[in-house]
C-alpha cells in the first residue's frame, strides 16, 4: 500500500485543477481527469481516422497500440492504479498476461472448421 | 462490512476497509478480464481466418453510430471520475450532477446500440450467422454491463441526494467508478478490434 504522505499528495494532486502531464503544466477545470478525457478523445480521432486508411502491415499495430495507451490512461488516472496500491496493479496484469497468452496461443493454432 | 453498516454503521470506513473493499472490486475485475478475453479471443480468431468477410460486414457497419458511442462512453467515465471529485470536495449537488450524467451517457450508449443491432439485423447479421454470434457474444455481454451500470450509477445518486457520500464517505461511489472505467476499458478494445482492424 503507499504510505500515508504519498496517498494524500496524490489525492491533493486529482482535487486541483492545475495539473502536469506529459511535462506540460495545464490548469482546467476537472484537473488531470479532463486532460485525460481529451487525451482519449484525440486517441480516438486518430483511430477513427488511421481505421478508414488503407490496410498495411503496421495498421493493425498501430490501431492496437492507440487501444493499449487509451485502455492505460484510463486504467492508471481514472481508476487510480498510478497511486493506488501495486497489489491492484498485479491483480490486474496477472489475468491480463494468461488472457493474452490464450488469445495468442488461439491465433497460432491452425484453423480447423471455417 | 455491508453498505447498510457503511451507511448507518461507522460514517467514515477506515483505511483498511477501503483496501479491502477495492481488493475485493478489483479481484472480480480480474475474473472479468478472463471472460472478455475468452470472448475477444474467439472473435480475434475468426477475424484472422476469415479477413474478407469480416471486411465486408466492417462496411456495412459504418463507423458513424459506434464512433458516437464510443465518444458517449469516453465521456460517462470523465463525468464518474468527476462525480467522485465532487464526493472528494464534500458535494453532494455535484455528485448527483455528474454520476446523473454518467447514467445518461450510459442510457444513451445502449440505446444506440440498439438501434445499431437493429440496423444489423436488417443486413442480415444476426446470431445464427458466423460473424454474427463472434460479434454479438462481446458486444452485447458489454452491453449488460453498461445496463448494470446505468442502474447502479442512479443508485449512487439516489444515496447522494440522501446526503450517503461526503468528503470521508466515498467508498461505495470509488468502487462503482472502478466497474464504471472497466467497461470503458472493454469497449476501447471492443471499439478498436471490432470495428476498425
Amino acid at each position: 500500500m503507499t504510505d500515508e504522505h504519498g496517498a494524500q499528495d496524490a489525492h491533493e494532486a486529482f482535487l486541483s485543477d492545475t495539473t502536469t502531464f506529459l511535462g506540460r503544466e495545464f490548469t482546467v477545470k476537472g484537473g488531470i481527469y479532463t486532460v485525460v478525457f481529451g487525451m482519449l478523445a484525440v486517441a480516438t480521432v486518430l483511430e477513427i481516422i488511421i481505421g478508414g486508411l488503407p490496410e498495411g502491415v503496421l495498421l493493425i499495430p498501430l490501431l492496437l497500440a492507440f487501444a493499449v495507451i487509451k485502455a492505460t490512461l484510463v486504467v492508471m488516472y481514472y481508476m487510480h492504479l498510478k497511486t493506488d496500491s501495486r497489489l491492484f496493479t498485479w491483480v490486474l496484469i496477472v489475468p491480463l498476461l494468461i488472457a493474452l497468452a490464450a488469445m495468442l496461443y488461439l491465433l497460432a493454432a491452425p484453423p480447423t472448421g471455417y | 462490512m455491508s453498505e447498510a453498516t457503511l451507511e448507518h454503521g461507522p460514517a467514515v470506513p477506515s483505511a483498511e476497509t477501503i483496501n479491502n473493499y477495492k481488493l475485493a472490486m478489483w479481484l472480480y475485475l480480474a475474473s472479468e478480464v478472463v471472460i472478455f478475453g475468452t470472448l475477444i479471443a474467439v472473435y480475434a480468431v475468426f477475424r484472422l481466418n476469415n479477413a474478407d468477410s469480416v471486411q465486408h460486414v466492417q462496411e456495412e457497419l459504418g463507423l458513424t453510430l459506434v464512433s458516437i458511442n464510443t465518444f458517449l462512453l469516453l465521456a460517462s467515465s470523465w463525468a464518474m471520475v468527476l462525480g467522485l471529485r465532487e464526493a472528494q470536495k464534500n458535494n453532494p449537488q455535484g455528485i448527483v450532477r455528474w454520476i446523473g450524467l454518467t447514467a445518461l451517457l450510459g442510457a444513451i450508449f445502449v440505446g444506440l446500440q440498439g438501434v445499431e443491432y437493429t440496423e444489423l439485423g436488417h443486413a442480415g447479421i444476426h446470431l445464427g450467422n458466423e460473424y454474427g454470434m463472434r460479434f454479438y457474444a462481446p458486444t452485447a455481454f458489454h452491453g449488460a454491463h453498461v445496463i448494470v451500470g446505468v442502474l447502479w450509477a442512479l443508485f449512487i445518486v439516489y444515496k447522494a441526494r440522501k446526503g450517503v457520500y461526503h468528503a470521508k464517505n466515498y467508498l461505495g461511489i470509488e468502487l462503482f467508478g472502478l466497474y464504471w472505467h472497466f467497461v470503458d476499458v472493454v469497449w476501447i478494445f471492443l471499439f478498436t478490434l471490432i470495428y476498425l482492424v
